[in-house]
């Protein structure tokens, strides 16, 4: 073996020959996340022109200021601020619609994995379908379904569910929820498929077969051993779910709809551009918990699977 | 050397105390890099002032003549035009593309391009760090005129290009802002009202002591939109109240601020500026808007409603005669414009009376030349009588006020009032 290399069934690689393989993804990290976050902190802690109010940001930290940073942090833990309120909504609109799109994507991706057989492929493709339509679209029809005189309305008055149309589109939780529901499920069902996919059925049918029924199967079996679905499908409805502006934009656009998302984006198109380089800063701290979390588990779960 | 996937996910301490102090030194040389690509010294501006030097606040009672710099003359007399193509930065549509062709068909066929914003903000961050990527600026409202020609973004316009503006540029618009009109030329002319369905609702907004009050009714909780933007939101709480739009005192408006907070949680408002594309989801009742805007709604009304079902009132025309606004939007030309000869050559082709009125007839923002004919549009039955008002005739515009520019830290303050209103809705 000659000094640097390495052997193996593929012949002799020079040291630096597997590293190479990370170049893309470290460079494309450095350029579209790296360095534009560190303009993102040189902007929270940078300055404003003062005749045209847009961003001045300082690249040097030794010269970073942080008032604006704490004064926005500040804002978070004062009841009743703009923040605080903004930053608890967001939390509840998150959780719900994540627990809402658990609920909804874990029987279909059940159903899929384990009873469509032959019609498992159309299913899988029925519900990446929504994927091939922009998200901005979905949410544009979904305005014009729950107009006032739209189809919804129209089916629930028909119906006799409501007497009257209801004003969807004016302000309600509940729209901005079911919006968020509706475009990120299908990013719940993906993660978990795959996980009850690749449960071995001789481990279901040892359960069974030792005497334990379908519910108890499920719940000592099936629904540990997806646990690791069921945490990325979370992870990866739940982080967008979080920085999403769209939904609420389009669905109610109200003081008391709006989301984390909204105040970023009306800070950065405002002259308060510090304040909104500082929220991103605070939004991505806040959202690094739950990915370290899942990381650890990943790491858990590989360590017992060697075991 | 093992293989990448045999070693260990995680780090020891001594490699992390490692790759960290790589990390701290490669940071700071990040910003080295960084300070270069950009510039980190104060704005420059023409004239004899700097950024530091402060605006001049231009009022009707207080016009403001724009300095212009040695270093930034306005193009010579008799040029020919450059070959294209002519960048134009608007708002959307806010030259209809059938007038663009005629105008690049009429000097051999050169290519527009034209980019869009959608609000001041964004235009003037646009043009403080790409300014000359542009030719022509259409438009620029007058709070930002001042300081986009202060801060050297402007270039003077020599008007032996513009033979059209000084024989047809209405009378009676004021240039307090721009004493000579150095830098910039009226485009269009507009107020901003009160729009809403009168098929809906019985009230006559018109009709009432003062109009604004009818954002505040809760009979229309969560059918009343706002324009979005700081200042024509906060407008209609400083308008209501009888005070100026450009108002100051902070005590003033942290009043006016508790009375927007009120109206944001008990109407639900939702603020937009796309009322007319509202119109066939019949999302509101009551929607502040800009007249110009109206004349859209021809083109989005849904099956069933007709142009007649609409009504717009600008306050100052109602019964009780409230304060309203009324303003205009102007060309300009950046500084290290690539084709500033075609740029003026568009500004005067604009003021020729039927491209200015071909170009009204679609996009619906009154031009300011003086062979508009206001009476004509009004009396000839092209307007429904509830709309009448959207048109500016001269008698309005001395009986409106504008919002104008304020001191950075006013501001800022109109900033964060409007943050707290909306919630960044």
């Amino acid at each position: 073996m000659r000094r640097g290399g390495s052997t193996g069934r593929g012949g002799w690689f020079p040291a630096w020959f597997w590293p190479s393989f990370a170049a893309p993804a470290a460079i494309w990290l450095l350029l579209f996340f790296v360095l534009p976050f560190y303009v993102v902190l040189s902007v929270a802690f940078g300055t404003l022109d003062q005749i045209f109010l847009t961003a001045k940001p300082v690249y040097n930290p030794a010269m970073w200021d942080v008032t604006t940073l704490r004064g926005v942090v500040s804002n978070m833990f004062t009841s009743g601020s703009i923040e605080q309120e903004t930053l608890l909504r967001t939390l509840a609109y998150v959780g719900m619609a994540t627990a809402a799109c658990l609920l909804i994507g874990y029987p279909v991706a059940y159903f899929i994995a384990r009873h469509a057989r032959r019609t498992k492929a159309f299913f899988l493709i029925a519900f990446i379908a929504p994927f091939w339509i922009s998200y901005m679209m979905r949410m544009f029809a979904w305005v014009n379904l729950l107009q006032p005189d739209g189809y919804v309305n129209r089916a629930l008055t028909g119906l006799g569910i409501l007497g009257e149309p209801r004003l969807w589109l004016n302000g309600k939780p509940s729209t901005v929820i079911f919006g968020l529901i509706y475009g990120y499920v299908p990013f719940m069902i993906l993660p978990l498929y795959g996980t009850l996919d690749r449960i071995e059925r001789s481990t279901v049918e040892a359960s069974r077969d030792l005497g334990a029924g379908q519910i108890r199967t499920f719940t000592r079996v099936t629904l540990p051993l997806s646990r690791q679905g069921i945490l990325a499908g979370c992870i990866i409805v739940a982080l967008p779910m979080f920085g999403d502006y769209f939904t609420q934009t389009l669905l109610a656009s109200t003081r008391q709809t709006a989301m984390f998302g909204n105040l970023i984006v009306a800070s950065i198109e405002s002259s308060l551009v510090n304040t909104g380089a500082s929220l991103v800063i605070l939004m991505l701290l806040l959202l690094i918990l739950p990915m370290l979390y899942y990381l650890r588990s990943t790491n858990v779960a590989r360590e017992l699977a060697q075991r | 050397m093992s293989h990448p996937k045999d070693r260990s996910p995680g780090l020891d301490r001594r490699e992390f105390m490692r790759r960290a102090a790589a990390a701290g030194i490669a940071i700071p040389s990040l910003g080295a890099i960084l300070a270069a690509c950009g510039s980190s010294e104060p704005t420059t501006t023409s004239g004899d002032g700097s950024a530091s030097e402060g605006l001049q606040l231009a009022r009707p009672d207080s016009p403001v003549t724009l300095s212009i710099a040695d270093d930034n003359p306005a193009i010579a007399d008799g040029l020919d035009p450059e070959a294209g193509p002519l960048k134009i930065f608007g708002y959307n549509d806010y030259i209809w593309k059938k007038v663009r062709n005629q105008f690049g068909d009429s000097f051999g066929g050169i290519d527009i391009e034209y980019t869009v914003f959608d609000t001041p903000d964004e235009m003037v961050a646009k043009m403080q760090s790409n300014g000359s990527d542009f030719d022509l600026l259409v438009t620029v409202t007058l709070e930002n005129i001042g300081k986009l020609a202060q801060g050297g973004l402007l270039q003077p316009l020599n008007y032996s290009y513009l033979p059209n503006v000084e024989s047809n540029l209405a009378t009676g618009i004021p240039d307090f802002y721009d004493v000579g009109r150095q830098y910039s030329v009226p485009y269009v002319i507009f107020t901003t009202g009160v729009a809403w369905r009168n098929d809906l609702i019985s009230d006559d907004i018109a009709a009432m002591d003062n109009p604004y009050d009818i954002y505040w009714d809760t009979t229309y909780e969560g059918e009343t939109h706002l324009l979005n933007g700081s200042r024509d939101m906060i407008a209609v709480g400083l308008l209501r109240k009888g005070y100026d739009p450009n108002e100051s005192d902070p005590t003033i408006l942290d009043e006016v601020k508790q009375d927007l907070l009120e109206g944001a949680d008990s109407m639900r408002w939702k603020f937009d500026h796309v009322d007319y594309t509202e119109l066939s989801a019949s999302q509101w009742k009551i929607h502040n808007t800009w007249s110009g805007q109206m004349a859209y709604y021809q083109y989005y009304l849904p099956k069933g409603l007709d142009i007649t079902s609409l009504s717009y009132a600008w306050p100052p025309r109602g019964a009780g005669g409230q304060k309203g606004l009324v303003s205009h939007d102007l060309f300009a030309i950046p500084k290290g414009a690539a084709s500033p000869v075609l740029a003026h050559e568009m500004i005067n082709f604009m003021y020729e009376p039927k491209n200015a009125i071909a170009n009204y007839s679609y996009e619906g923002y009154q031009p300011t030349v003086a062979s508009f004919d206001e009476e004509a549009a009004t009396t000839d039955g092209a307007l429904p009588e509830s709309l009448v008002y959207i048109i500016v005739t001269p008698e309005m515009i001395p009986m409106g006020v504008t919002e104008l520019e304020l001191e950075p830290a006013v501001n800022q303050l109109y900033q964060q009032i409007y943050q707290e209103v909306t919630g960044g809705a």
